[in-house]
């Protein structure tokens, strides 16, 4: 653990919280979507929160964990540089016109494949196996009926960009690429 | 830009408690019914098959709607369950609630026990409620879909209202009419305004889905809302308010054209379906859709009544109520629980590996022949019960009600392999 600067501290002390039997949990969560990208936040507790240290690792954050009085001080702060970049969106819906400027920029390196005839969750497996063998260069282009909102997470952890561009009702286009 | 939560989907300790309690649910009504022998053949109203409707409807019934709702809020309002940890709460209390409930009925304990759990009940489902409309605030997605997702939700509301009110009513006697009346409307708000709007409302997604047909006409699934809702409207406001029911074969005439008129878009999504092999699943959606017109039709014929003896009309009202539950309801869930669970459970362990190794699919995860034999037994359970009630006869109970039994036995090995399985992947 490094250690963080402290100049500009959101400060919330959830003893009292912790001692009238309730979890702070959302409180914490509250103040961690109110946080700049310059502020620190100190959370004053009786323990160590190992948890929400890893659950806000896996948002980005870096934490130093301090002991005094009694008290234990954790602080978080938003990590910059390279980490960031990859904690960005890269998955999002987009108008008709930078849709198809997006997929003009491959020129002809489009694969192209259609799962609206495919029965739950061939979809999901014709496209997770095609992105599998794309090369780098190339875009998957995907006729779906819908957003697959169960699909998503798992493309944004194998690190692809997603735009999606909605036609109508049970027609969406996807492009998928690296 | 317009960026896109990814992580709308619930954890699967959500989902997954709920397919298990209404399995074991589905299990204990079916041992009740054996135990219950010629008690079935009695008044609808004893207290053996009232613990045995409310196991069913809300351990079996409801409590997989919840978990299947759960599943398919991102898909249908395009965001997350507002909490996920509410859910969670809620599932415990409502467990805890039924299982109070249905005691309490079946220990004729109506004034004692019946009291409390009728409360807790009331908590649970005011939680859930909470959580769901919470849900929908935040979605920008308004869809006929949600409309009868939300609008039966309200329906559910004064369900477990009237329920508590009668629950209450047998401490307190406060009702001026008796409290059979009330059940009535208790009876079909829960049916008709929880059930089955929800049912239309979830399958008119599940159902093209499943058949993987396109461009159907929506607008008959728009119609039937209207239609269902102005009829029960009308019935639960003359019943409550006037205490009459003059507007009877209008309140039916409205309903049943509802009702019509989503069977006759589930007919077309059959018709052009891509899919033209049904697995077992799907045949039991299609008998379960069948299976509809029948209440509809005893309805008719309660109404008329044909001054027919009242002990008779007694079991022919059983017949409505169990065509629905253990009809239209059971046959419903005893389909699509193939057609979610095993993919739930699939996502979940095999989402990482697919397109890098060789995985099962989700049919693998469960044996399709004892589908197969879960299907026959059910329906011969279901004629055998239904020429039970008609005729009288305590033999054809017992037979229809062991019957019932093995297929509930069945459907829980088959959900156990479901939700026990062990990830196994080869290399591609």
């Amino acid at each position: 653990m490094s250690e963080l600067d402290k100049n500009n501290l959101v400060t919330l002390d959830v003893r009292p919280t912790i001692q009238s039997g309730k979890d702070p949990y959302n409180d914490i969560m509250a103040a961690v979507k109110d946080l700049n990208d310059d502020q620190t936040l100190e959370i004053i507790n009786v323990f160590e929160p190992i948890p929400l240290i890893n659950k806000l690792k896996e948002m980005g954050f870096e934490s130093e964990v301090i002991r005094k009085d009694g008290a234990v001080h954790t602080y978080f702060r938003k990590q910059s540089g390279a980490i960031e970049e990859k904690q960005k969106h890269h998955i999002y819906k987009s108008d008709a016109e930078e849709f198809d400027k997006i997929l003009a920029s491959f020129g002809d390196k489009v694969r192209t494949i259609d799962v609206r005839a495919l029965e739950m969750p061939e979809p999901m497996v014709t496209i997770l196996k095609e992105i599998e063998t794309l090369e780098p260069d190339t875009v998957l282009f995907v006729e779906h009926k819908r957003i697959p909102q169960y699909l998503l997470p798992e493309l944004e952890d194998r690190n692809f960009k997603v735009v999606i561009k909605e036609l109508e009702e049970n027609h969406v286009q996807l492009l998928i690429f690296k | 830009m317009n960026n896109l939560q990814t992580d709308n989907a619930p954890s699967i300790t959500v989902v997954k408690p709920h397919f298990i309690f209404a399995g074991i649910a589905f299990f204990i009504s079916t041992v009740l019914i054996v135990l219950a022998d010629n008690d079935l053949l009695g008044p609808y109203f004893g207290v053996k098959i009232v613990a045995i409707t409310h196991i069913a409807v809300l351990g079996w019934g409801t409590m997989i709607i919840f978990g299947a709702l759960y599943q398919l809020i991102p898909i249908v309002f395009e965001t997350a369950l507002f909490s996920e940890r509410l859910a969670k709460i809620n599932f415990w209390l409502f467990a805890l609630s039924i299982s109070l409930l249905g005691y309490s009925f079946w220990v004729n304990s109506l004034t004692g026990l019946l009291f409390y759990s009728s409360l807790l009940l009331l908590i649970s489902l005011l939680m859930f409620i909470t959580n769901v409309l919470l849900t929908h605030k935040s979605s920008k997605k308004k869809n006929i879909q949600s409309k009868f997702i939300i609008t039966s939700i309200y329906w559910l509301l004064v369900t477990v209202i009237l329920g508590t009110l009668i629950a209450l009513n047998f401490r307190f006697a406060f009702f001026e009419k008796t409290y059979l009346h009330y059940l009535k409307i208790h009876a079909h708000a829960g049916l008709v305004g929880w059930f089955l709007l929800l049912i239309i409302g979830v399958a008119s997604t599940l159902i093209p889905m499943f058949f993987v047909s396109h461009n159907l006409n929506e607008k008959k699934i728009n119609y039937s809302y209207y239609f269902i809702n102005s009829g029960l409207l009308l019935m639960v406001i003359e019943w409550l308010f006037f205490g009459t029911d003059n507007l009877a074969y209008i309140d039916w005439l409205l309903i049943s054209t509802g009702v019509f008129l989503f069977l006759s878009f589930a007919w077309d999504s059959y018709k052009q379906r891509l899919r033209k092999n049904l697995d077992t699943g799907m045949k039991h959606t299609v008998i379960s859709l069948l299976l509809l017109t029948v209440p509809v039709l005893i309805s008719i014929f309660l109404l008329i009544n044909f001054n027919i003896e009242r002990i008779f009309l007694m079991r022919i009202t059983t017949l409505y109520g169990f065509s629905i539950i253990f009809g239209f309801i059971t046959s419903l869930i005893l389909g699509q629980t193939y057609k979610t669970l095993p993919f739930i459970i699939w996502l979940e362990k095999y989402k990482k590996h697919v397109g890098k190794a060789k995985t099962p699919m989700p049919k693998d995860l469960y044996s399709e022949t004892l589908a197969v034999y879960q299907m026959y037994l059910y329906l011969g359970a279901l004629a055998v019960l239904t020429a039970a009630l008609i005729s009288n006869a305590v033999l054809l109970i017992r037979t229809g009600s062991y019957l019932l039994l093995a297929t509930a036995i069945i459907y829980n090995i088959n959900l156990f392999k479901i939700v026990l399985h062990k990830t196994k992947t080869e290399k591609l």
